[in-house]
């Protein structure tokens, strides 16, 4: 078994060196090629330069600790309790001044002058907050400013509280010592812009700084009438910044033919280019080039450049698979090597389901599963499952944990609790020398649970996973405060708890089989489209002349996937017009308005057929799952069937749909249709999808003004392939009666057979010798 | 009959399904099922067995395989969940426990298992009658084998062997003593003791006309003895008995027919019968009511394996084909079981053998616990020895019936090492905090429960005309203890154990602590303090509750059990010559001074020093007097002897009477014929034990009496005991 699992690896790794080595390769040789013929390119831009750096437009940021990640208020408890906040500061600014605005709130129990919480910035001092006795139990609010130069690319603001009662000792009274740090406070940063050079070698700053924590915004630049050849690139784009912005939510906002306020990529071809490109040389290979904003010193443009479709598209793949390898503001693609296709359910976000996972392969930096203090922050670690495992009556996920700690310094409640998506699993007392090496017994055996694929989940005893979604495993170490009795000292308050990044996950084993459509899956992590991460199989049909508002969502769309495989897709294709070739294998991702109906001229208007009479079936023929739905949203129904009436009939109100469906090309294929019936839906539509909303599931949701109903109606089909004999159980296993009669009919023959033999046994015993 | 499976493709097909049947009902077994589902199951299984237990056509052949493919399931599921879900890794201690445990399950599924499979028909096998013309009769030759056996004992069986139904000029019948063979005559300590029981034999020997057969050296027990005898005769058939197993006088008129029947045959076994109770059935006090502990192993296995062609040889009681023997070499030797290795080499052969569910031979149960424990430990060793020596999976010749029936022979052997570790596991979680059994009390119920009680359900239905519920616990508790020294033994020396004569036909002379009584006390006391500590646990932990349940019903199981078996250390004196049985019939007195006096009565029991019977109240007959009893046998065989009244009384309305011959030494045949010549006595003992089953209510009330009793023997046995030593060790210092 360790074998095989250590093979596992090495084939992986084997693969993952090969990709690399291939890039390099190219990229090398592309650099070479990008070195001679930078000239024309450069000189054309230095030339019209006609801003100034002199006067830096100055910015005043202001952030509250919630936007910085702070969930809820800083609760300190107790003496030099401790908490601490990050944030960053992005390449192409500089902070000349920062403060923060604390707001907090504190027990009237803290004795004036002795008690204060420490403020430190980086570790170094940054100042106080007052604590006075008769200000206490109301918000106070009190700024700090903070000195610039302790500033850094990373920051870490400490708050520590230094608690005393004015009576006696301070360790009976720990309860009353609190204090209580607004979320709401705001932390202010003056800004001034940076001039950068245009040099590749940042890339991708300044478009997307991996230090700046909030949601990201990168403008997409158009030429008129070019959605034919731009498309597919700047899809490929979308993906690419989507896999770098993660969590934080990124969205694209499309500019036709017009320069954007802020660092921005711009699509042109030789022959369609925005105006303010018109005189820019006409490119002979795919082209990718930094320049800087012709009227803003501080902003950055990316130029994707090529001579048509395909070299607007290997412009992109190349910067998308490379783009680590590149330097210099221009750089020029002779060729593009097709590096190893992807595997099925390889996206790097996602747990590979080949082999066992170590907890240190999820996380960016080894101090993510470590903890400090008495009540330390909790440890966690987030991880994408594809939504497709095939969790009927498996046995779950061993997670084998192995964890490190302060010893306390005697058998007290010191513990460390295990918690799955919120939800408490085990704790583990906290005893003995501070090293718990794991062992198998302890392997704690999480479910998967396949959320609604059917409607009602049916008992769910220990918290699971969720397919199709993100989870997350929190480990909260909790040590006790010795009591160490009136004036004696206290020991240190700096407790360490760390999960080892050698603990372990299993996820194999499981078959991929997936009742579809399932729009949660889709809203979750782009499923079944994100199943290659490339997005091989994926075929995106617009409409000829799509609205800002659909491309926007297109490229919203294809952020999301980026941000949930964690790689940028470069293999889909992207149709709006006949003919469709190619489209019949594949998953096709529909993205159009309702009343439009471009598809209906081609000869091929079998998708759009489909699509209507699907929602048509959805909506007016009854339903096959009545019972659970009318049991329990019988108003919604109700509601789902006045919007399409509405929709079909008088096509004025505002009202997007999400419809899956089964491709009417090929079985087990599907079609995930974005339809809206104003442009202006469609943002409603990707910005539920991007809070990953729980309201979308099922195989329609209907967004109609701020309101998300979702069905599971229409026809199920399934995805991915199982065992056979797994498959015949489960689908014997919601026919009992089937079920049933197999065994019976087993058993009769066993029956059979055995009387029989004793029948021959009988006969042979008494009566051959005769 | 036309039978489609008698050629090798029909048998190989027919193998074949059977494979890919048992195989999918395997998988269907492994299913994963929710436990909710599980304990529907489950409960739905035990529901249908019960229901099903009476009805009649689950007595038929196919309604019978049904039931035990249901049984086979449950317990199959249980056993597949308990391998695969519960064996968790908690530390070394648990872990050595717990596998222990397991295996200890295991040993009991694997025999459970096999004897599903073994028991699915057994086989009525009808007497085959003797050819009218007796040249065609074979020549038998009968082997009494004896070592320190009384005189007295064998001189019974000797007799009894002369008298068979036989032509004379083919049947001899020899006593092979082991117990004066010129090594032992000529060993200074054994010397005197040895000439006296060589005379005493030579005499009897010719006295009876029997032959007299000793040899020089005691080499390879029994089956030297036997081997050595083979040697000096001639016979085509030869009949072993042990000296205690006396012969009816049909023996060979019942058994010999099958040697001409099937040419092939090489034994002949028929049931021994003992009329005397094995010491924990006089503690309980259960014989002749409930049926004895070998008639499970004769009754209801031997027919099961006679199916198979796998019933062996028992060591007595039991005909072979000198031909097949000699082909062999004779008595095997390389175990102390020499009797089952023999037949185990001859079915390897390509031989038969029969049964015959017919008891015609009259043996003595070992009288104390600790002879009776002396025969298992040699029964156990010796099989032990089999699966080790000559591991029946591995022999070549045998048909896989059989060396499932020999397997399941020698697994079942381990029970005392599979026993002891239910009695010792609940304490270990009480007492120590092992945790040994990794499940929840749901999925106890789920899975553990049903088996549990489909494992009872199964065992009655297969056995429980033979056995009633709860006295294999007893006894195979009983022995556990004991027995788990012999299976180590033998696991790290099979070679090692040599052979052991059970004693027999002793007698205790005083009450008296078995001196094996300890360590059984000591895994007694230490269940029952278990008990307050787990309702100490039980308040304190409310968490383990469910646990704590667990293993404290387990221990009170454990503890009744051994309860009901404690009794059995206190053994009291029992001093009694010949052992009495019950039987019926007619029965005519005349007085000898008087023989116009005629009394009619009904027989109440017998032995061979005497008669007592029962007669409508009368003055005609008087203690002191002597008369004549005249009475028929079920052969139509006339008895008449003359006896003196010892006791007489009136009960019931009836006047009872109980006589003893007097005429013992002189008509010594005559009263041995009338007193074990008729095998449909020891028919009539076996069905009045077995047909009256009571019902299940009443024998579970019967068995906690007994394990009160039991408990109360066990003290009282305890209280005399250290009240004697105490006494004893008093007078000594007072003494010195």
């Amino acid at each position: 078994m360790s074998t095989l699992k250590i093979k596992n690896a090495f084939v992986a790794s084997s693969r993952y060196f090969a990709k690399v080595s291939f890039s390099v390769l190219f990229f090398s040789v592309l650099l070479l090629f990008a070195e001679q013929s930078l000239g024309a390119q450069r000189d054309f831009f230095e030339k019209n330069v006609n801003y100034k750096i002199d006067n830096p437009p100055i910015k005043n940021d202001a952030l509250t600790f919630e936007q910085l990640g702070l969930g809820s208020s800083i609760k300190l408890q107790g003496n030099l309790a401790h908490s601490r906040l990050g944030f960053g500061s992005r390449l192409d600014e500089l902070v000349t001044e920062a403060k923060i605005d604390v707001i907090y709130t504190y027990s009237p129990s803290l004795a004036n002058e002795i008690s204060q919480v420490r403020v430190l910035l980086n570790n170094q001092i940054a100042g106080y907050l007052p604590v006075e006795q008769n200000k206490a139990g109301a918000p106070v609010k009190h700024t700090l400013i903070f000195d610039p130069r302790f500033l850094s690319k990373y920051n870490e603001i400490e708050f520590e509280l230094i608690a005393f009662r004015e009576m006696r000792c301070a360790t009976k009274a720990q309860a009353s010592m609190w204090l209580d740090i607004s979320n709401q406070s705001q932390l202010t940063l003056r800004t001034q812009p940076l001039p950068l050079k245009n040099d590749f070698s940042f890339f991708p700053k300044p478009f997307l700084d991996v230090n700046d924590f909030l949601p990201v915004e990168v403008p997409f630049v158009f030429p008129e009438n070019a959605q034919a050849e731009t498309l597919e690139a700047a899809g490929i784009a979308a993906s690419y910044f989507g896999s770098l912005a993660k969590w934080r939510g990124i969205s694209f906002p499309v500019h036709v033919n017009l320069l954007p306020q802020k660092h921005g990529v711009v699509f042109a071809t030789n022959d369609k280019r925005p105006d303010f490109l018109k005189d820019l040389p006409r490119v002979n290979a795919p082209t990718i080039q930094l320049v800087t904003h012709p009227h803003n010193a501080f902003v950055k443009l990316l130029l994707v450049l090529g001579r048509d479709k395909q070299d607007l598209r290997k412009a992109m793949e190349a910067l998308a698979n490379g783009s680590n390898v590149l330097a210099g503001p221009f750089a020029e693609v002779t060729h593009v090597e097709d590096v190893l296709p992807r595997q099925p359910y390889d996206a790097p976000n996602w747990l590979p389901t080949n082999r066992v996972i170590r907890l240190g392969e999820l996380i960016d930096s080894p101090t993510q599963l470590q903890a400090q203090g008495r009540t330390p922050r909790q440890i966690v670690v987030n991880f994408n499952i594809s939504p497709d495992l095939f969790v009927w009556r498996s046995r779950g996920i061993p997670l084998n944990i192995k964890y490190r700690y302060s010893p306390p310094n005697k058998e007290d409640d010191s513990h460390l609790s295990i918690l799955v998506n919120d939800l408490f699993v085990k704790g583990f007392p906290l005893t003995g020398n501070g090293v718990y090496e794991g062992s198998n017994n302890d392997k704690l055996k999480i479910p998967l649970v396949d959320d609604l694929v059917h409607g009602v989940t049916d008992e769910v005893l220990v918290p699971g996973f969720r397919l199709s979604g993100k989870n997350k495993i929190q480990f909260e170490y909790a040590f006790t405060k010795p009591d160490s009795g009136d004036c004696r000292d206290l020991t240190a308050n700096y407790m360490y708890g760390e999960i080892d990044a050698d603990s372990t996950m299993d996820l194999t084993g499981f078959p991929h089989y997936m009742a579809m459509p399932d729009l949660k899956a889709f809203a979750n992590v782009g499923f079944p489209f994100t199943r290659l991460a490339d997005l091989a199989d994926t075929a995106i049909v617009m409409e000829k002349e799509a609205s800002i508002n659909a491309v926007e969502a297109y490229l919203d769309l294809l952020g999301s996937f980026g941000a949930s495989t964690g790689l940028a897709a470069t293999k889909f294709s992207v149709y709006d017009s006949a003919p469709f070739t190619g489209i019949e294998n594949k998953d096709i991702l529909v993205i159009g308005l309702m009343a439009a109906n471009a598809m209906q001229e081609s000869d091929q208007h079998k998708l759009l057929n489909a699509m209507v009479s699907n929602i048509k079936k959805t909506i007016n023929t009854p339903i096959r799952q009545t019972e659970y739905v009318t049991l329990f949203q019988p108003a919604q129904i109700k509601l789902g069937r006045e919007v399409f009436k509405q929709v079909e009939f008088k096509n004025e109100g505002e009202i997007g749909a999400l419809v899956g469906f089964e491709s009417p090309w090929q079985k087990n294929k599907s079609v995930v249709a974005v339809v809206a019936s104003k442009p202006a839906v469609f943002k409603k539509i990707t910005s539920a999808l991007l809070k990953r909303s729980d309201d979308i599931s099922g195989t329609v949701s209907l967004f109609r003004g701020d309101e998300i109903v979702s069905f599971q109606v229409g026809e199920t089909y399934y995805v991915g392939s199982l065992p056979i004999i797994k498959l015949i159980l489960f689908e014997l296993s919601d026919k009992p009666t089937l079920l049933s009669i197999l065994i019976v009919s087993i058993c009769a023959l066993l029956l059979v057979v055995l009387w029989k033999m004793i029948r021959y046994a009988v006969y042979l015993r008494l009566h051959r010798h005769k | 009959m036309n039978y489609r499976f008698d050629d090798k493709i029909g048998r190989r097909l027919l193998n074949a399904a059977l494979f890919l049947c048992v195989l999918l009902f395997i998988y269907m077994a492994n299913l994963t099922l929710d436990v909710s589902e599980q304990f529907m199951l489950g409960w739905g299984g035990v529901f249908i067995l019960v229901v099903a237990k009476r009805r009649s056509f689950f007595q038929k052949p196919l309604g019978r395989i049904l039931f035990l493919v249901i049984v086979a399931f449950i317990s199959l599921r249980y056993f597949l969940w308990r391998t695969f879900d519960t064996l968790i890794y908690t530390g070394p201690m648990d872990c050595v426990m717990m596998s222990l445990v397991y295996l200890a399950e295991l040993q009991v599924s694997l025999v459970h298992y096999i004897n599903l499979f073994v028991n699915l028909w057994p086989l009525k096998r009808r007497i085959a009658p003797l050819p009218k013309n007796q040249s065609l009769w074979p020549t038998v030759d009968i082997f009494i084998p004896t070592y320190t056996e009384d005189v007295e004992i064998t001189h019974v069986t000797a007799t009894a062997a002369t008298l068979l139904d036989y032509p004379k000029d083919k049947l001899n019948v020899y006593i092979l003593d082991d117990g004066s063979s010129e090594q032992r005559r000529n060993n200074p300590i054994l010397a005197s003791a040895a000439w006296q029981r060589y005379n005493e034999m030579q005499e009897m020997s010719a006295r009876l006309g029997v032959g007299y057969l000793t040899r020089e050296k005691n080499e390879h027990a029994k089956a030297g003895n036997l081997n050595e005898a083979l040697k000096k005769t001639s016979g085509d058939l030869i009949l072993i008995l042990d000296c205690d197993h006396i012969p009816s006088q049909d023996f060979l008129q019942k058994t010999v027919g099958w040697f001409l029947k099937d040419k092939k045959l090489f034994l002949v076994q028929t049931p021994h019968f003992f009329i005397n109770p094995d010491p924990l059935e006089k503690r309980m006090g259960s014989f002749g009511d409930a049926p004895g502990e070998h008639e499970m192993f004769y009754r209801a296995g031997h027919p099961a394996m006679d199916l198979w062609n796998a019933s062996f040889f028992c060591g007595s009681a039991a005909i072979l084909r000198r031909k097949f023997l000699d082909e062999v070499g004779g008595i095997a030797g390389d175990t102390i079981t020499e009797d089952a290795e023999t037949a185990l080499g001859l079915h390897g052969k390509g031989y038969n053998s029969a049964f015959i569910d017919r008891p015609m031979v009259c043996g003595l149960s070992p009288e104390t616990l600790e002879d009776f424990l002396v025969q298992r430990t040699r029964w156990c060793q010796g099989m032990l020895q089999i699966g080790f020596l000559k591991n029946p999976m591995g022999i070549s010749g045998l048909s896989m019936p059989q060396r499932l029936c020999y397997s399941s022979t020698y697994l079942f052997w381990f029970f005392g090492f599979a026993r002891f570790l239910f009695f010792i596991a609940p304490t270990l979680f009480i007492l120590f905090g092992l945790q040994i059994y990794h499940a929840s009390a749901g999925q106890i119920l789920a899975y553990a429960m049903p088996n549990l009680i489909t494992s009872f359900i199964a065992s009655d239905y297969l056995f429980g005309k033979y056995r009633w519920p709860m006295y294999s616990e007893c006894y195979e508790g009983l022995q556990s203890i004991f027995l788990l020294p012999a299976v180590l033994g033998v696991i790290c020396n099979p070679r090692k154990p040599t052979f052991k004569v059970t004693p027999k036909g002793k007698n205790q002379t005083q009450d008296m602590l078995s001196p094996l009584a300890g360590p059984y006390y000591l895994m007694v006391v230490i269940m029952l303090v278990s008990v307050p500590v787990a309702v100490y646990e039980w308040i304190t932990y409310p968490i383990y509750r469910d646990v704590i349940l667990i293993c404290a019903s387990w221990v009170l199981y454990n503890l009744a059990i051994s309860f009901a078996s404690l009794g059995i250390f206190w053994e009291r004196s029992q001093i009694r010559r010949h052992h009495r049985f019950p039987v019926k019939g007619k029965i005519t007195a005349f007085l000898e001074h008087d023989k116009k006096i005629i009394i009619d009565g009904e027989m109440m029991d017998l032995s061979l020093s005497g008669i007592g019977f029962k007669f409508p109240i009368s003055d005609a007959l008087k203690q002191g007097d002597i008369v004549i009893l005249k009475t028929n046998d079920s052969r139509g065989d006339v008895h008449e002897l003359s006896a003196k009244i010892m006791f007489l009384a009136n009960r019931k309305g009836f006047a009872i009477c109980g006589c003893e011959f007097t005429e013992l030494e002189q008509r010594f045949a005559d009263v041995v014929k009338m007193v074990y010549g008729d095998s449909q006595r020891w028919v009539d003992f076996w069905e009045h034990g077995g047909t009256q089953r009571p019902s299940a209510l009443y024998m579970m009330y019967q068995f906690i009496f007994m394990a009160g009793k039991g408990a109360k023997f066990g003290i009282i046995g305890m209280w005399r005991f250290g009240r004697e030593s105490l006494k004893s060790a008093w007078t000594a210092t007072a003494v010195s």
